[in-house]
């Protein structure tokens, strides 16, 4: 379970926010500009709240009152941008065993599963410059998901993708949600996939 | 003898450029990703010798290595040698000048990597270590290269404060820019000429190089 209690002082908004996630898919919709991928950032650790709570599976991994502030790195969340954030200068392959060698992690069976549940097994020896959006992402999924996280953040990952190609994705995203033994945030600003998508809404 | 000021002047331009290059490299790294109070003090301090005249630079080089300056001192205390006057002076010199160069080029390279490609390292547990290695570098690959070769070419055509620091001993301290000057200075136009054309031809063709390698470098 993840649960999240903080406020982050922000440019136009402030984000104060209070949810638990588990084993569930969340979506959190809302506006540009309301928080939504500072909400992210603040729970994989990559921007600090001003003050609150976040824990994974009990463990705290940020806490104000008792000066806790687990590094990114050491957070177990999967996080799948934007953007993709696909490293260029590396293969698919390369992509997605990068946090695995981080973490130590040698199991490529399951990433053998990954890729060929994802459809993206003939891809590995391509580079990000090679492949489609649609391919980009699932690339993004693969490899945030290799690293076998506890908590795995989608940051408007279909945001990027035409039409025909989100209606075949959000299919996939539908199938995949069940079999991942996990909790999911799906951070969207359109109505129709936070409906789509999340066993919850919440709106910020 | 032609051939010997071309000798040390590669010497000197290659040892020089081993340190530009690693100690640029770093400088950029830490203040583009890491910034901390003082940074633009220290910034100006490395761009400094871009903007100063050569014979300032050399002065102060002078001043701070010299026997009796504060680092010379040190250094005599410590080795028992003094870097004035030798081959090694120059190379702090060339260092000093084409420093600048070098850091400027791998300050925008690495400003250029988009921020989510570190993010993404660090949520897939990637230490500051592994994206400076992984990260950092293979994306700012060109620019640490176009760096790279600009400060060897600076440090083959450092003439100013070399000529400070290192005087003008031949077949010791006499680097091509400064046998250039006293071979025009004592009417010897052979072997300025010579030295003049090779100058020109090697910094043409490493500009030449860098244009097309600029061109073709966008893989990504």
């Amino acid at each position: 379970m993840l649960r999240v209690k903080l406020f982050k002082e922000m440019y136009n908004s402030n984000l104060d926010i209070d949810f638990a996630v588990d084993k569930e898919v969340l979506a959190i919709q809302g506006a540009s500009g309301a928080g939504k991928s500072t909400l992210l950032e603040c729970i994989s650790g990559l921007q600090i709240p001003d003050r609150g709570q976040i824990s994974i599976r009990g463990d705290i991994v940020y806490s104000s009152d008792a000066a806790i502030n687990t590094k990114a790195r050491h957070r177990k969340i999967g996080y799948v941008f934007q953007n993709y954030a696909l490293f260029p200068h590396m293969s698919v392959k390369e992509n997605i065993s990068f946090g695995m060698k981080c973490r130590g992690i040698g199991d490529n069976e399951y990433v053998d599963y990954l890729m060929k549940t994802l459809k993206i097994k003939h891809l590995e020896k391509r580079y990000p410059g090679q492949i489609s959006g649609g391919e980009k992402q699932r690339v993004a999924l693969v490899r945030a998901l290799a690293t076998k996280p506890e908590v795995l953040l989608l940051d408007e990952p279909f945001s990027a993708l035409d039409q025909d190609t989100k209606n075949i994705v959000y299919e996939e995203f539908l199938k995949l949600k069940n079999t991942f033994d996990m909790s999911i945030i799906l951070v969207t600003h359109n109505q129709y996939e936070a409906e789509a998508l999340g066993d919850r809404i919440l709106k910020i | 003898m032609i051939v010997t000021p071309i000798l040390i002047s590669l010497k000197v331009a290659f040892v020089s450029t081993l340190f530009t290059m690693s100690i640029g490299v770093l400088l950029a790294w830490i203040f583009t990703k890491h910034p901390f109070k003082g940074k633009d003090f220290f910034e100006g301090l490395i761009i400094l010798p871009m903007v100063l005249p050569p014979s300032v630079t050399g002065y102060a080089l002078l001043m701070l290595f010299g026997k009796h300056g504060l680092l010379g001192e040190l250094i005599y205390k410590i080795f028992g040698i003094s870097l004035i006057f030798t081959w090694k002076a120059a190379c702090v010199a060339s260092f000093v000048v084409s420093l600048p160069l070098m850091y400027q080029s791998c300050k925008a390279a690495f400003i250029n990597i988009d921020s989510s490609l570190e993010k993404a390292a660090r949520t897939l547990g990637a230490d500051e270590k592994r994206i400076f290695w992984k990260i950092g570098i293979p994306m700012a690959a060109p620019g640490i290269i176009s760096g790279t070769i600009l400060s060897f070419t600076r440090a083959l055509g450092e003439f100013g404060a070399t000529l400070m620091v290192a005087g003008n001993i031949p077949g010791k301290t006499q680097t091509i820019p400064i046998a250039i000057y006293f071979a025009v200075d004592s009417g010897d136009r052979r072997t300025a000429n010579i030295l003049v054309g090779i100058v020109v031809i090697f910094s043409f063709l490493v500009i030449y190089g860098l244009n097309i390698w600029n061109r073709k470098k966008n893989r990504y």
